[in-house]
């Protein structure tokens, strides 16, 4: 055996770690070989010496430090503490959750906008769109197929209606106060003739659709009565009381803006257009404005036409430069005098 | 004094079964023998841990660590090896982790080396009978000398070197502690036997 294999050996037999062949192998190798024995004799020295070192002892409170530690809080309660409490950290920690709980908020407000958004545009849900539906039946009827629906609605425009969003277009109707004179010889030859009671009777034994008329509740009625519209014979037909406040528009004097109303009414159907919503006045009982929507073809013939009824202001442009399917408009009814001095909104 | 007669000193006979016994009473709500067990195994591992991490007041603080995780994790100890293995071997995934920490490395870092202990904790632990102040002087030095290169030493071989020679645990023990094959046992031991030999001789 050579000395580089039975150094590597020695620690082994130091420890008594060799079997009996290559322990005799070692030992007869040793008596040879003085170089080995040297190597030999300092190995065991050293392992003498670290096994003589004076163990370093537990210091004498070492049992009462560890009960002390186990009475502590746990780790999970120390590290809440060493994370939340604790001066050094504790700022930039507190920062990231304030920033955290901002961003949290913001995203709850940002999601309930968005929400309510949606709620408000899908609040042209059937039920309600129905009931606009049914107010301007009366002036659009709905056609064949959709008069089995009870509401007189069509699902398909519904659906069409809910998606569409479309840009309001503000006009404004100038109306002479001293009644006809404010009104344009076109205009006088829209207005709606009163309907007798003949013809109401022929309209409803008429396979054609009704015609609604448009009648107007007490000014102590909400605002939102006061867009409803019950069935009605004519504007001059005698009207029974339904018996939940509303009267016939006969009891109330016709005002210029009255008037003017059917005639705008008559032009919105000519141009193929549908009235959505009628405004009044919740303090005066007034007509204030009609909602319409006109087919972006009819939009400038509309315009014109419109012009012919009383002086007309249009207070937002065209929507666009390309043509849409079907342009909203809102119209506002103004006397002369408030025309003047100025519209108030 | 011999390495049996040391072992002796600090395990007492058929330890391992006092041990089993003091575990199952603890288990069944005796918590005086938790601390029995304290007081049986805290030098022994006390004295492992302080050449494992080299300094008084960390190795206080990780062995207080240790007993507490054996506090706390006692229901766990399924009897399949003795008590002391197992103490040994979350002593040293302890010391392990504490080692690898960079609280540890940071401390070691801005501590001299010439006193890695940073404290005069050792200095009052020796007892040397000698009557020559020179003597314990000179003792004292040497061991604070074999305490530098032994924590110079790399981390298996230091390992290897404290269990063995330190602690007088057998080849088998240590391979059971650490997972070693008994071939990378025994050259670990005999690597850093050799290494700690040359460096204390100076011949490195």
């Amino acid at each position: 055996m050579k000395c580089a294999g039975i150094k590597e050996i020695l620690s082994q037999y130091i420890d008594g770690m060799l079997g009996d062949r290559e322990r005799a192998a070692l030992e007869e190798h040793l008596s040879t070989c003085e170089n080995c024995r040297e190597e030999l004799d300092s190995l065991r020295a050293l392992v003498q010496e670290l096994g003589a070192l004076e163990p370093v002892k537990a210091p004498a409170d070492f049992l009462g430090k560890i009960h002390e530690r186990l009475a502590q809080p746990s780790l999970f309660k120390r590290l809440f503490h060493k994370l939340f409490v604790r001066f050094p950290i504790k700022i930039p920690l507190q920062l990231a959750a304030a920033v955290a709980a901002a961003f949290l908020v913001f995203s709850v407000v940002t999601l309930q906008r968005e929400e309510k958004e949606m709620v408000q545009m899908t609040k042209m849900s059937p039920s309600k769109e129905g009931t606009e539906k049914a107010q301007f039946d009366r002036v659009a009827p709905a056609p064949k197929g959709e008069q089995q629906n009870p509401a007189g609605i069509s699902q398909d425009s519904l659906k069409k209606r809910s998606h569409e969003t479309r840009e309001v277009v503000e006009l404004v109707l100038l109306v002479e106060p001293g009644g006809r004179s404010g009104l344009n010889e076109r205009a006088v030859s829209l207005k709606a003739t009163p309907a007798t009671e003949e013809e109401v009777r022929e309209e409803r034994t008429d396979s054609t659709p009704r015609r609604k008329a448009m009648t107007r509740k007490a000014p102590a009625r909400s605002a939102m009565e006061e867009e409803r519209f019950v069935e009605g014979a004519g504007s001059t037909a005698p009207q029974v009381s339904r018996g939940n406040g509303w009267k016939d528009e006969t009891a109330i004097p016709s005002s210029p803006v009255d008037n003017i109303s059917s005639a705008l009414e008559k032009l919105v159907v000519q141009n193929k257009g549908n009235v959505l919503r009628v405004a009044y006045d919740s303090v005066s009982g007034r007509l204030d404005s009609v909602v319409a929507e006109i087919p972006g073809t009819q939009y400038e013939p509309f315009l014109r036409e419109l012009a012919y009824l009383a002086s007309l202001r249009v207070l937002s442009p065209a929507p666009s430069d390309k043509v849409p399917e079907k342009v909203r408009v809102r119209i506002r009814f103004l006397s002369s005098e408030e025309g003047r001095s100025g519209p108030k909104w | 004094m011999s390495k049996e007669k040391m072992n002796g000193e600090l395990k007492p006979i058929d330890s391992a079964d006092q041990d089993i016994l003091l575990v199952k009473a603890f288990l069944a709500g005796d918590r005086v023998s938790f601390d029995k067990l304290v007081l049986t195994h805290k030098d022994r591992l006390f004295n492992l841990v302080y050449w494992f991490l080299g300094d008084y007041e960390d190795s206080n603080d990780c062995a207080q660590e240790i007993f507490i995780k054996v506090f706390r994790s006692l229901t766990r100890f399924r009897f399949e090896s003795t008590f002391s293995t197992w103490l040994y071997r979350i002593t040293i995934n302890t010391c392990k982790n504490r080692l690898k920490s960079s609280a540890y490395r940071k401390k070691r870092k801005t501590v001299p080396l010439n006193n890695p202990e940073g404290s005069e904790g050792e200095a009052g632990e020796i007892q040397d009978e000698s009557p020559c102040p020179f003597s314990q002087l000179e003792k004292k030095e040497r061991v604070m000398q074999i305490r530098r290169v032994v924590n110079s030493l790399p981390e298996e071989q230091k390992r290897a070197l404290v269990l063995r020679d330190i602690q007088g645990l057998s080849y088998e023990e240590i391979r059971d502690l650490t997972g070693w094959n008994p071939g990378t046992v025994k050259s670990r031991i005999a690597r850093a036997r050799v290494e700690l030999r040359n460096r204390l001789e100076g011949k490195i």
